[in-house]
């Protein structure tokens, strides 16, 4: 019973430190960079997205297979070395800035920056 | 009574391989907090080998048991995965000088298992490097051949809770994880005590920590498409009852963009059980694929 005891206390623990965590927002960077709030198409052929935490080839495939889900995505190439994502741009119906973030965040990563050439 | 014993003595390695996983870096047998995204699945189909403790299992006889399990992952939102088990399982028993060398072969369905993980923190502080904690919930159902039953002390539906934490930093995992599984009794089994082989009703708790190291490639590149770690793994096993187990469970694995191969083998460095037999080995080998 004692044990079982502690253990909810360390889960509870943990949890509540998550719930912390949680409450944190994603700094992006602006400037030559573009803010994440853009909804227009993005007007160039391709974009430079620099995401954080992907530790493994499979991370790089969660990525690709997430960006080719977005409408006008025709390619995906992810550096894991320095978390750089080359995305490749159809000619008509290309995607938001909104929309490629969204594509990062549903693959379990964090976006650090999106760059248009 | 050997088969009683027997009934019970995989059972820790069983839900530890049922509790795989199913990202990157993660290792062989324990949790990580690493999951499949928005509907991205992942089969994750292990082939095990076990052998018991001859001086536990009818009079110096012999017990060996082949498993192949299949896991299958699905990814719900970004946040929440969930994970089905479905072990198969044959068990080959020799009894001993005793018993006349009789042979006992059995085949069924192990217990299976419903697991949902959600991911509550994340920390994402580099290209390669990150933090994560998530949350378990599930249930174990049993098996359709009660000599099969895969949960810790009884033949029912048992739910289960935990947390698991997984690092990467670099070349280098971490992971670790507490799972608490309920003893409920409910659907049949022993239920909450009793006397005899039913004394065996417990909770259960299972902790496992480990190690990877990336061996190969020692940087990455834009053009790097797998990697090779070696796995260093401590799968611990506690139960209400006193029973106690702990594993060290060296392995290899190689990870490309959709196939992850895995092999392990589980050495046990302490046992202390009354309820069940003593484990002698286990090998292992997988593979990932996702879709």
């Amino acid at each position: 019973m004692r044990l079982f005891a502690s253990f909810i206390l360390v889960v509870s623990s943990l949890f509540i430190i998550s719930l912390g965590g949680c409450q944190k927002t994603e700094t992006i960077s602006t400037g030559n960079e573009v803010a994440l709030s853009e909804t227009d198409a993005i007007e160039e052929s391709s974009a430079t997205l620099w995401v954080l935490g992907m530790g493994c080839p499979q991370c790089s495939n969660n990525v690709d297979e997430q960006l080719l889900k977005v409408p006008g995505v025709e390619s995906a190439k992810v550096d894991l070395a320095t978390g750089k994502v080359a995305v490749a741009l159809a000619e008509t119906n290309r995607p938001t800035r909104q929309q490629l973030a969204q594509a990062i965040t549903d693959s379990g990563f964090t976006l650090r920056k999106i760059e248009v050439p | 009574m050997h088969q009683a014993i027997l009934r019970w003595a995989w059972i820790p390695v069983a839900i530890m391989a049922m509790c795989g996983h199913v990202r990157a870096q993660a290792p062989i047998w324990g949790e990580a907090a690493m999951q499949p995204s928005p509907n991205t699945g992942l089969v994750h189909e292990m082939l095990i080998y076990r052998r018991y403790d001859e001086r536990a299992v009818n009079d110096g006889g012999r017990a060996e048991e082949f498993i192949a399990l299949t896991q299958f992952s699905y990814g719900v939102t970004a946040e929440l995965a969930f994970r089905f088990d479905l072990p198969v399982m044959f068990r080959n028993e020799t009894a001993g000088a005793s018993g006349g060398g009789d042979a006992d072969d059995e085949f069924g369905i192990g217990d299976s298992q419903i697991l949902a993980k959600y991911r509550v923190w994340k920390n994402d502080t580099a290209a390669t490097d990150t933090q994560r904690v998530a949350l378990l919930g599930g249930l174990v159902i049993p098996g359709t051949d009660e000599a099969f039953s895969m949960d810790s002390s009884s033949d029912s539906f048992n739910p289960l809770i935990g947390i698991v934490y997984s690092q990467v930093t670099g070349r280098h995992g971490f992971n670790a994880d507490l799972i608490w599984e309920f003893d409920t009794g409910w659907g049949g089994g022993s239920g909450g005590g009793g006397s005899g082989e039913d004394d065996d009703s417990a909770d259960t708790l299972r902790y496992d920590t480990s190690y990877l190291f990336r061996i190969v490639p020692e940087a990455y590149t834009a053009e790097t498409e797998g990697a090779w770690y070696v796995v260093a793994e401590l799968n611990g096993w506690y139960e209400t009852n006193g029973d106690n187990q702990l594993f060290l469970s060296p392995g290899v694995m190689y990870e490309a963009k959709r196939i992850t191969l895995d092999a392990s083998i589980m050495i046990p460095v302490w046992q202390d059980l009354d309820h069940r037999a003593e484990m002698d080995i286990v090998l292992a080998i997988g593979a990932r694929i996702s879709f």
